[in-house]
Order: structure tokens, then C-alpha cells, then sequence
């Protein structure tokens, strides 16, 4: 039973904590620069939640993140450059068009079987996007970008300023972070994580794997497609190249980092992976070796993620504090 | 309620299964019963949608489902186990059946998402459904725990409770007794009864005669792919088609007192370390265990194990699922470290040895399940076991040896190690073993999921590489079986050594017996 409730802690109310707390900074400092480092956290967050969705909790390997992301900040840019669009509808018709795009590369993904084949599906989708966004240069300007994109209105307040976009980017975060929860913590998250464990035994169950996997494919699509349209609002240009396959494999490592399979895991992995290249700044010539070596010593010693092992702690410690009274409380269950 | 009509499945060259015809009533426990390979499985695959027939027609409840899909047929009411238990391991127990219990509901996306009030509801019907469930097969203790967490025996339980609450009318049971010991066999005799009487028709795969014989109306025996008999329990035991190619005629137990009987009566006590109180010093024991603790977690599994081995003997391990019998086998060979306590191999400290350096001292573990490499062929695999060998000649004839221990292996010597069945796998692996010329021969359940014929098969090969020299600690769910074939044997009850003797005194010993050998 107690076991339960401190499931319960962290899947439904660690999430918002974290979110909160990260709300709370701007009372601290409003440097504009970390302001700027944390939007970007929160669209990791998102494209984070997107990730584990399909990788996390279904077991399907992806990586083809940027590519969605892509397809999100361009459809966004294009309709308000273009068909000067408010971003509140281009917002959601950036989600609808990545949605698209999951739909189509989840059914070729379908017809394989193991992460190998998977792993080139997406990759090339991705790597095809950016071909594209190179190529096609009435559509998007080739290179060169797009620039000007618009700032989003609340009824007659422009956003622009670090600090407004900063509470717009957390505020469309909390949003996602509660679907998120209920969906995962439905019957069909429920059903992704049979996916992920034993195709074999989730079909046995009456789970239909082209259903649930493709829907998955679709639910992190749309996320990506989310976090690229609010990128492409904040940065206000984009180029093809932001959207190459390092940005995937950031995707990928933001949930190894911050915890497979869990959405406080994605906040958590989004936003240290926004800061931690900042941190190393002050290391000069020799920020990316430190990076890649962070990184690599958090794959090897964080199995279960910087989140859990920050909750493993804690238990320790209370443990350590609490001894007689949680060896009793043991006994009697 | 399902017809079977000449149902043909290849897979390339190979039949599978051969024009079955097959009648299952409606409220019947058909027992399905066949040699190793015979193509039981890959029936159950046939008609669970896992695997698609060659040619053939499968109707079930008056409709045509040869060509359905496995969710589609486990949402019509086909529900199945796994020969390898297959649980989400990742969930809890009630997880894992409360997926099972969404069988029928629709996936209401958007409902979900908002979490509107009438998919609450609902939802926590399905968690009702699969706590009843619990509660009806009786493990509701067990809701919270992590599947992974459980002993061997609940497991399969929980795979066949996790069926149940897709609410099937046909339920197809795979070995759902493989591994569990006479208690909890017992146990599942009388859950498959309730299930049956609660109105959903069972067929069951199942190796134990007893138990197949005690639950079915009408057993169907297939060999090669086709159907070689079908009728009542003692009809089909009776039919020497039947007998010979399945059933064995007669069992290593008979061979046994023979062999026994050739054997001095005194030679039992010499073997007894027990009984034979350090004459010899430690030198002469070939393998010496002293108060061995080994953890997982925080769970202690092994608590101050201490035992002798001596050269040459031939000692069976027995004890229920969980006891620590794998663990021990583990721990001795260098799979996992003990917290603390000493292994002595040859009166030297092994402990604590990474497992390629005690397999260079000979000491050979054999694990449960086989580990074949199922890409090579059994030649490859063969050879794999002489991986720290060079002697190529020695190799050469050690391989035609193996070959000769068992003839199968050299008939499929090109195949596939993963092609093989259960039985030839056994085989290969008990082979690879015998390549690394062993001294001491660890074997870890090697009667799992084999046809009655076959574990006689098996373990008289045990009883003559026994005879040839080799000293074999030999692990064991079958007890009847194991005891029947060693000199000596221990019983290991969780995780503490509490009986120890010759063989046939604890094969009488009324405690064992109750505990291990089902009465």
C-alpha cells in the first residue's frame, strides 16, 4: 500500500512540483540569459514527453524527433509568414500536420521487427525533412531560413520579452505534462507499456499492435510538432539546419538522462540538458569533451535516471533519519 | 465449439502440422499431449492467430477464424499461456491483468485524456474485473507486487489469471505445470477444474501424465505433426503407438534399482560425506561449500549454505521453486558473488572468480533454459563448448563422442541450435558442456519441459557420463526423477539446507515425500 502512495507522489504531484519550482526562478533572477537557456529547457521538456511516450513507455526506438520538430516549426513559420496565421491557430495546425507525418512514418515502421530497422526508418525520415527543407526553396527559402516569424499576442500583449515566453513556454509545459500523465496512466498507456515489455503476450491480451504503435508514433509527433512551432515563435528564424540528427539523439539522451518512462523524468532530463552545456561554458575549447563525457558517465552510472536516482536518495536519507520507525512500519506489512 | 479441419502448417521444408482434425465440445478439458517437436505449440499458435495455417480451416463458436488476427481472436474469446512464461515484467500483478481485463473496452482517447467522469468509471471496473479475477484464482495478496518479483510457480499462475480476464470461452493452456513442484501442481489441477466449471472450455499442453490424465475427458496425442491417437485417458495410455513414441516404455526408474542392485550395498554410505566424517582432510573433496550467503538486493536467497562434494559422486539437489537451488548453482560457478561464505573447488578458493576462470578449472555450469545459441549450427555450438580448447585432435573425438551420447545431435549436426526442440536443445546443451571436458558437471533443471520419454532420455546420458567419471551436482524440479538417478541428495528450503542423505533414504523419507514428491 505504501508502496503505491509514493508511486502515486511521483507519477501525479512530483511533476508539477518540478514545474513549480522552475516557475519560481524568475523570482530569484531574471537574467535574461538564463531565461533564455530555460525556454529552451521547456521546449526540450516537450519534445522530452514526446520522446518517452513512444520510446518510454512503447519500446519503439526513434530517431527521427527533429524531424517532427521540423515539420512543426515549419508549418507554424510558413502559415503565419505566410498566410499571416495567429500563432494560436498555427500552433495547433503544426500539431495536426507532425501528427500527419507520424501517421505515415508509423506504418512503414509497422512492417519491421526490431529496433535496428526501426533505428533507419527514422532516421531517414528525419534526414529525408531536411532534404526537403533544403531543396525546396519557393516553399522555404532553401538555407537561408525563414526570418520574421511573429511574436504571439495574449489579447493585446505582444509576447517578445525572455520573461513573458518563459511563463508562456511553462504554461503550454503544465498543460502537456497533465495529458500527458492521464494518457500514460490510461488503458492506453497501459497498453504501450505491454507493447514495450512482450508484443507476444500484449496481442495475447487482445492489444492490437498496429493500433497502439502507431498511435504512439502519432502522440510524439504531435508533441515534437508542439515543441517546433513554440521554437519557431521564440527564436523567430529558422534555418534547416537547427533541425539536423543531433537534435534526435539530444531527444534520445534527454530520456536516458532524465529517466525512461517517466514524465518527471522527461522534465527533468529536458531542462538539465538545456543547462548543462551552459554550465561547461566556462571550460572553454574543452565544453563539448566534458559534455559528451557527462553524458556518457550518466548513461553508465544513472540506469534509472537522474530523477530516480534523486528519489532513491531521498528514501536513503530518510531512511538513515526515520530507521526504527520504517523497519516497524515494514514488519507489520 | 471448435472444429479443426485438415489443418496443415510448413515452415519451409519442414511440417509442422500435418491434416489435424480436431472437435473440441463446448465445456471439455481436452488434455494435448506429444513428444517434443511434435507440433503441439505450434497448434496452439494455429488456432490462437500467432501463426498462420498453410492450409486447413479453423471454425470457432460457428465462425470461420482461420485467417484471424491474434488480438482480433483473444477479443473473440481465445485466451492463452505461454510455454515460457511471457509476463509484462515491468508492471505489477494487477497491472498485468487489468491490461488483460481492457480486452473488450474501446481505447476512448479523448475521454481519457480529459479523464471525464464515465471513463473513470469504467476504468475502475476494469481494475474491479482484474481484483476479481485475482481473487477467484486466489493470489489478490499478490496485486501489488512486480510480476518479475514472484517465484517461478506464482508466475505462471498470474499468466494464466492475466488470460482469464479477457473473459475467453476457449482458454489454451501451454505446460502451465512446467516447473512447478506437486503442491502447486496440485493447486493448479484444481484451478483449471474451478475455470472449467465456470464455464470456459480448456485445452491443455501438458507433460505430466498424471496431471493430464487426472484433468482431461478426452486426451489427443499428436506425433510429427499429425494425430496419432485420441480417446479417454486410458485408452490413450494403453495404445502402443502412443507408448512408444511418447510415453517411453520404461522409464529411468526402473533402470535405476537395476543399477542399484548391481552396486554393493555399502557403496552409498562411502558416498555419504556426512556420514563419513573428514578421513581424508579437505583435499579429497572436489567441491566444499562453506556457509555461502548470496543476496539479490536485499533479499537474502542463499542462508550459510555449507556441503561436500567428493569425486566421482553424482548429487541431485531438490527444492520448490524459489529455494535457491539456481542461485546456488550460480554462486558456485562464478555467475554472481556471494556477500559472504567460501567455495572450494579441488581445495582451492574459487570464490569470487569471474565464470570464464572457473570454467577454465573445469567446472562447467549447464543453465536452466538451455542458453543454446539458436544462430549456430549444433556443430558450431558443440564446438563453442571447446572455446579454450586447442588440442584438435582431442576436440575431434570428443565431438564424435558427444555425437555418440547422442545420436539425434549428429542426424541434425547442420541445423540450427534454435530450431531444435526443447529435448535436442537439452541434448546440445548438456554436449557443448561435455566439450569443455568438465570435471564437475553443475546442471540446472535439465528435465524442464520435456516429454516423459525424453527426461529418461536425458538423464540416463547423465547417469552415464555419472559412470564414466564426472562428478555431477545435478539440479532438479522433478525430484521423483532426480533422486531416482543420484547417489545422494540435498534439500534446499528457502534458501537453507534441510535435509541430506543417500537418494533413496530421502526418496522415503516422509517429510520429502509430502514436500517434493506429491505424496
Amino acid at each position: 500500500m505504501k508502496a503505491r502512495h509514493h508511486e502515486n507522489f511521483i507519477t501525479h504531484v512530483l511533476p508539477f512540483i518540478l514545474i513549480g519550482v522552475i516557475a519560481l526562478v524568475p523570482l530569484l533572477t531574471r537574467d535574461p540569459y538564463l531565461m533564455h537557456i530555460l525556454v529552451l529547457g521547456g521546449i526540450y521538456v516537450i519534445l522530452a514527453i514526446g520522446m518517452n511516450i513512444i520510446t518510454g513507455y512503447c519500446g519503439q526506438i526513434n530517431l527521427g524527433m527533429a524531424g517532427f520538430f521540423a515539420v512543426g516549426a515549419y508549418t507554424s513559420a510558413l502559415l503565419t509568414t505566410r498566410l499571416s496565421l495567429s500563432f494560436w491557430l498555427a500552433l495547433p495546425t503544426s500539431a495536426l500536420v507532425a501528427g500527419v507525418a507520424g501517421v505515415l512514418v508509423g506504418v512503414p515502421a509497422l512492417k519491421v521487427r526490431g529496433g535496428v530497422y526501426l533505428v533507419l526508418i527514422t532516421t531517414s525520415f528525419a534526414g529525408i525533412v531536411q532534404v526537403i527543407l533544403n531543396q525546396w526553396v519557393s516553399l522555404t527559402k532553401g538555407p537561408m531560413g525563414i526570418v520574421g516569424i511573429p511574436a504571439p499576442a495574449i489579447g493585446n500583449v505582444l509576447i517578445y520579452e525572455r520573461i513573458h515566453w518563459f511563463y508562456l513556454t511553462y504554461a503550454i509545459v503544465a498543460v502537456i505534462v497533465f495529458l500527458a500523465i492521464r494518457l500514460v496512466g490510461s488503458r492506453i498507456g497501459r497498453s504501450f507499456v505491454a507493447l514495450r515489455e512482450s508484443e507476444t503476450s500484449a496481442q495475447s491480451i487482445g492489444i492490437s499492435p498496429a493500433f497502439y504503435k502507431v498511435l504512439a508514433f502519432v502522440c510524439s509527433a504531435v508533441l515534437a510538432g508542439i515543441a517546433g512551432s513554440i521554437y519557431a515563435h521564440y527564436m523567430t528564424t529558422i534555418s534547416p539546419d537547427a533541425f539536423g540528427f543531433n537534435l534526435s539523439v539530444l531527444a534520445l539522451i534527454m530520456i536516458v538522462v532524465g529517466g525512461i518512462g517517466s514524465i518527471p523524468g522527461s522534465i527533468v532530463g529536458g531542462v538539465a540538458l538545456a543547462l548543462f552545456p551552459e554550465w561547461l561554458r566556462a571550460l572553454g575549447p574543452y565544453q563539448s569533451v566534458a559534455y559528451a563525457a557527462g553524458i556518457i558517465l550518466a548513461v553508465v552510472f544513472l540506469p534509472k535516471g537522474l530523477l530516480m536516482m534523486g528519489v532513491d536518495a531521498v528514501q536513503l536519507i530518510r531512511k538513515w533519519f526515520l530507521a526504527p520507525d520504517e523497519t516497524s512500519e515494514k514488519e507489520v506489512s | 465449439m471448435l472444429r479443426v479441419q485438415n489443418l496443415t502448417k510448413r515452415f519451409g521444408g519442414l511440417v509442422a502440422v500435418d491434416n489435424i482434425d480436431l472437435h473440441v465440445r463446448e465445456g471439455e478439458i481436452r488434455g494435448l499431449i506429444g513428444p517434443n517437436g511434435s507440433g503441439k505449440t505450434t497448434f496452439f499458435n494455429l488456432i490462437s492467430g500467432f501463426d498462420r495455417a498453410t492450409s486447413g480451416k479453423i471454425e470457432f463458436m460457428g465462425s470461420d477464424i482461420t485467417a484471424g488476427s491474434a488480438h482480433g481472436l483473444a477479443r473473440k474469446g481465445i485466451a492463452r499461456t505461454f510455454q515460457h512464461i511471457d509476463l509484462f515484467k515491468g508492471m505489477t500483478v494487477l497491472e498485468n491483468v487489468t491490461a488483460a481485463a481492457q480486452c473488450h473496452a474501446r481505447p476512448r482517447f479523448w475521454s481519457s485524456l480529459l479523464g471525464t467522469p464515465s471513463v473513470r468509471k469504467e476504468d475502475q471496473a476494469l481494475r474491479n474485473l482484474a481484483m476479481e479475477q485475482l481473487e477467484f484464482v486466489g493470489i489478490a495478496d499478490h496485486a501489488d507486487d512486480l510480476a518479475s518479483s514472484l517465484p517461478y510457480g506464482l508466475q505462471r499462475i498470474v499468466e494464466i489469471t492475466r488470460a482469464l480476464a479477457t473473459r475467453p470461452a476457449l482458454l489454451l493452456l501451454d505446460e502451465p505445470a512446467a516447473g512447478m513442484n506437486p503442491t502447486e501442481k496440485q493447486d493448479l489441477v484444481e484451478l483449471v477444474r474451478r475455470i472449467n466449471a465456470s464455464g470456459v472450455t480448456v485445452i491443455i499442453i501438458e507433460h505430466d501424465m498424471r496431471l493430464v490424465m487426472g484433468l482431461a475427458e478426452t486426451i489427443t496425442v499428436l506425433d510429427s505433426g499429425s494425430k496419432i491417437c485420441e480417446g479417454l485417458p486410458a485408452e490413450v495410455q494403453g495404445n502402443p503407438r502412443v507408448i512408444e513414441s511418447y510415453l517411453g516404455s520404461g522409464g529411468v526408474g526402473k533402470k535405476q534399482t537395476h543399477a542399484y542392485a548391481a552396486e554393493p550395498s555399502g557403496a552409498l554410505d562411502v558416498s555419504g560425506a556426512s556420514q563419513n566424517p573428514a578421513a581424508k582432510g579437505q583435499d579429497s573433496f572436489i567441491l566444499s561449500v562453506d556457509s555461502l550467503n548470496s543476496y539479490y538486493g536485499n533479499v537474502r536467497v542463499l542462508k550459510d549454505i555449507s556441503f561436500k562434494m567428493r569425486e566421482g559422486e553424482f548429487t541431485a539437489l531438490i527444492g520448490a521453486n524459489g529455494a535457491g537451488k539456481t542461485t546456488l548453482l550460480r554462486t558456485i560457478s562464478g555467475m554472481m558473488s556471494p556477500r559472504s561464505g567460501r567455495v572450494l573447488y579441488k581445495g582451492e578458493d574459487i570464490t569470487g572468480l569471474s565464470s570464464d576462470r572457473i570454467v577454465a578449472r573445469n567446472l562447467i555450469y549447464v543453465p536452466e533454459g538451455r542458453g543454446v545459441f539458436p544462430a549456430l549450427s549444433v556443430q558450431e555450438n558443440l564446438m563453442m563448448g571447446a572455446f579454450r580448447r586447442s588440442d584438435k585432435e582431442a576436440i575431434k573425438e570428443d565431438l564424435e563422442y558427444v555425437f555418440g551420447l547422442f545420436p539425434r545431435l549428429k542426424d541434425r549436426r547442420n541445423q540450427k541450435g534454435g530450431s531444435l526442440s526443447g529435448g535436442e536443445q537439452q541434448m546440445l546443451a548438456i554436449g557443448r558442456a561435455v566439450m569443455s571436458r568438465p570435471r564437475l558437471l553443475l546442471l540446472d533443471e535439465p528435465s524442464m519441459g520435456l516429454a516423459p520419454k525424453l527426461v529418461d532420455e536425458v538423464l540416463e546420458t547423465v547417469m552415464n557420463l555419472h559412470d564414466e567419471g564426472l562428478t555431477i551436482l545435478l539440479v532438479e524440479q522433478n525430484a521423483r526423477a532426480a533422486l531416482s538417478v543420484a547417489e545422494r541428495g540435498f534439500v534446499l528450503e528457502v534458501g537453507s539446507l534441510v535435509h541430506e542423505g543417500p537418494a533413496a533414504q530421502l526418496c522415503d523419507d516422509p517429510a520429502v515425500k509430502a514436500a517434493y514428491l506429491g505424496g
